[in-house]
């Protein structure tokens, strides 16, 4: 069996040698050593209430905090009755050990072997008394032997009487448990016992009382709760001892009610049956034991609001006072409680009862207990939770498995999704940052100066500026190369340096001097490189951000494109939209940039595509003019129609 | 813990009072944990199953 913490382990008396039997104590020593035992169960009770009590703390406060998710009712209900449960266990666990220690003051005072030794010391006085002729000192020893041997023989039965009856004498004091087992205690017995010991608590104020004071409230509390969540009782919350104690029902008006509630039941069957004798009979009994619950509701000084009277099939209209017989007995708002309490009352008592058998092996074991001392536990969240089986250690270290996958499965989307949102970000944020920086306008502030203007112009001038810029980049990771090179190439040149410096030194030659210049040149290279690294670094993500930035201006200028399309553009031009050229917009709209593809290239052939035709000249060979879209030649949604084309008038000229 | 075996006879059995208080003591002590680890377990089962459900929610929303 488990042993609780707190428990001690080496307090232990040594075990007789073995072939030798211990040394009985007399009576002087067995007082002693009871005082010691005593003392000591004491102070190991004392011990472990603490640790099993800030465990419960720890369950309650800690482990919850840790979790961010609070104790739900019915589990701080279980939890919240431990330390009541505790100091109880503890105190009659020290009234018992109180009684055991107190038969002290009736046992005989001394021992056989004192009197025995009383005795002797009295003859050989009686004797010189007698010598001495001295009769008053003779009187007063007699009667003196006298009552020393009276207790002699006193002593003398009653350790023939400890002898004859057998050693397990004290039975463990009754737990709460056996006497449920007996006759379980209502929910209304508990908290009436709970408030009696709260308000014999409160008359104390020293430490003790007062962490019985909690331990009882929160008991109460808890016992309150536990039938309001799960039985819905109407009970007050017994805060503090005035707390309101929900009255035991009267099962004499609730018999009653069930017996009414079973007349009415057969009273419907008749009508059903049409059977006038059978109703005629059930209307005597109804209002019979109407009356008689009446009376007994107010005997048991509910109060009735208004008399149950039962519905009876009279022909006549339910009046105001009358019951539906479907409805059962209309009875006031605390008759109501009072009964419903009744039934939740008998199933907690059920329960207990059923709590009580299951804890009685649990009893058995602890009488079959070795010892009552035993290891002191370490307190671990396991611990603190008494779990020491494998199977439930292995549970739960599997369900902290799978939180920990899930999370990392959180993390890695997050860190997915940080990164395309952070890619986007840069994307409009870089690009729009490199504006700035280059001093040119944003995309959106030459949006107006592009649309409806030819086109080009500023999409050029950017992306030249893009390209120009990337050049400079590309020029200096280059340069950081070629630098980055020369110093692999110098540390080529000590290497071998330092070969020779070593073949010296085996010749026993001093190289001290040499190596020390040596490795400063070395250092050096080292921090060159590494700044070299850095520049490139740096270098690196700056071309990065100016490819980002290209891309997202060569994306949105295209996307505006599709926008505006020929519409803004072609007009202008007095171009007939061409559906090949539309389409092309719409697509370099939609794909995302290539970056195989320089932009300026791709723009300017979306240009060439864009921009009219050169006028026609002489060249009979030249292409005709492109068909409008498709989507032009539906006559709703048709745009007007375009004026004609510079070549088709030059053709017609 | 004291052996009861060297008590006379008439300390003896106060002595086993004594130990037998403890012992019922230590049991009443020993249920409460049994209770408390079993209230522990479901209330980690139900944190944890919260938990993967709200990340498995996260999860499905990205």
């Amino acid at each position: 069996m488990e042993a609780p913490p707190g428990a001690s382990v080496d307090r232990e008396t040594p075990a007789p040698e073995s072939g030798e039997r211990a040394k009985t104590f007399d009576a002087g020593d067995a007082e002693r050593e009871l005082g010691e035992l005593g003392k000591q169960v004491s102070e190991d009770a004392k011990e472990v209430v603490d640790v099993t009590s800030a465990e419960t703390k720890g369950l309650t406060k800690d482990i919850p905090a840790r979790y961010e998710e609070p104790l739900d009712a019915a589990e701080a209900a279980k939890i919240a009755g431990n330390d009541a449960r505790l100091i109880a266990a503890r105190e009659r666990m020290e009234q018992e050990v109180g009684a055991a220690l107190a038969e002290k003051t009736e046992a005989p005072a001394s021992d056989m072997k004192t009197l025995d030794s009383q005795l002797r010391d009295i003859d050989q006085q009686l004797e010189e008394a007698h010598k001495k002729g001295d009769g008053n000192k003779r009187q007063e020893l007699e009667a003196r032997r006298a009552q020393v041997d009276d207790e002699r023989k006193k002593l003398k039965a009653e350790q023939a009487a400890a002898a004859a009856k057998p050693v397990e004498v004290a039975p463990p004091a009754p737990e709460p448990a056996a006497a449920a087992e007996a006759a379980p205690p209502t929910a209304a017995d508990k908290l009436r016992d709970l408030e009696a010991q709260y308000k014999e608590v409160s008359k104390s104020d020293d430490s003790y009382a007062a962490d019985k004071k909690v331990a009882l409230e929160r008991e109460m509390e808890a016992l309150t709760l536990e039938h309001q969540a799960g039985q819905k009782i109407e009970a007050e919350p017994p805060a503090a001892a005035e707390a309101a104690v929900e009255p035991e029902p009267q099962p004499a008006s609730v018999v009653l009610e069930g017996k009414l509630r079973d007349l009415e039941a057969q009273y419907k069957e008749a009508q059903a049956a049409n059977d006038p004798d059978k109703k005629a009979a059930l209307e005597r009994q109804l209002e019979a034991v109407t009356k008689e619950w009446q009376d007994t509701a107010k005997a048991e000084g509910h109060v009735v609001e208004r008399p149950r009277e039962p519905m009876l099939d009279r022909g006549e209209p339910a009046n105001d006072n009358a019951v539906a017989l479907d409805e059962g007995p209309e009875v006031t708002s605390r008759d109501a409680t009072a009964a419903e309490t009744a039934a939740v009352l008998a199933a907690v008592a059920e329960e207990e009862a059923g709590d009580a058998r299951k804890e009685a092996p649990a009893k058995k074991r602890a009488r079959e207990l070795p010892r009552a001392a035993d290891v002191i536990e370490p307190v671990g969240l396991e611990a603190a939770a008494g779990i020491d089986d494998e199977f439930e250690k292995a549970e739960v270290e599997k369900l902290r498995k799978e939180v920990k996958e899930a999370r990392e499965i959180e993390e890695a989307k997050k860190k997915a999704e940080g990164n395309v949102l952070d890619k986007a970000k840069r994307s409009a944020g870089g690009a729009y940052d490199f504006f700035k920086e280059s001093g040119l306008k944003t995309f959106m502030e030459g949006a107006a100066e592009m649309v409806g203007s030819k086109p080009g112009k500023l999409e050029s001038q950017t992306l030249e500026k893009f390209s120009a810029e990337r050049k400079k980049f590309k020029e200096k990771m280059k340069s950081i190369a070629e630098r980055k090179a020369g110093l692999e190439e110098k540390s080529g040149e000590l290497e071998k340096k330092r070969k020779k410096l070593k073949e010296k030194k085996e010749r026993g030659e001093d190289v001290s001097e040499e190596e020390a210049e040596l490795r400063r040149e070395e250092e050096e290279i080292e921090n060159e490189k590494a700044a070299l690294e850095a520049e490139a670094k740096a270098v690196e993500a700056e071309d990065r951000k100016a490819k980002l930035a290209e891309e997202a201006e060569a994306a949105t200028q295209a996307k505006l494109r599709a926008e505006a399309g020929a519409q803004a553009v072609l007009p202008e031009t007095g171009g007939a939209p061409s559906a090949a050229v539309a389409e092309k917009s719409a697509e370099s709209a939609a794909a995302p940039a290539k970056e195989e593809q320089p932009v300026a290239e791709q723009l300017a052939a979306d240009r060439e595509a864009i921009l009219p035709p050169e006028p026609v000249t002489e060249d009979p060979e030249k292409p005709e003019p492109p068909e409008p879209p498709a989507a032009a030649s539906s006559p709703e949604s048709a745009p007007p129609a375009p004026p004609a084309a510079p070549t088709e008038t030059k053709l017609a000229a | 813990m004291t052996d009861i075996k060297r008590f006379p006879p008439s300390h003896a059995s106060r002595a086993k009072r004594i130990q037998d208080a403890f012992a019922n003591f230590l049991n009443e002590v020993a249920a409460i944990r049994n209770e408390r680890k079993q209230v522990l377990v479901g209330y980690l089962k139900r944190v944890e199953d919260k938990k993967i459900a709200e990340i498995k929610k996260k999860i499905n929303e990205l």
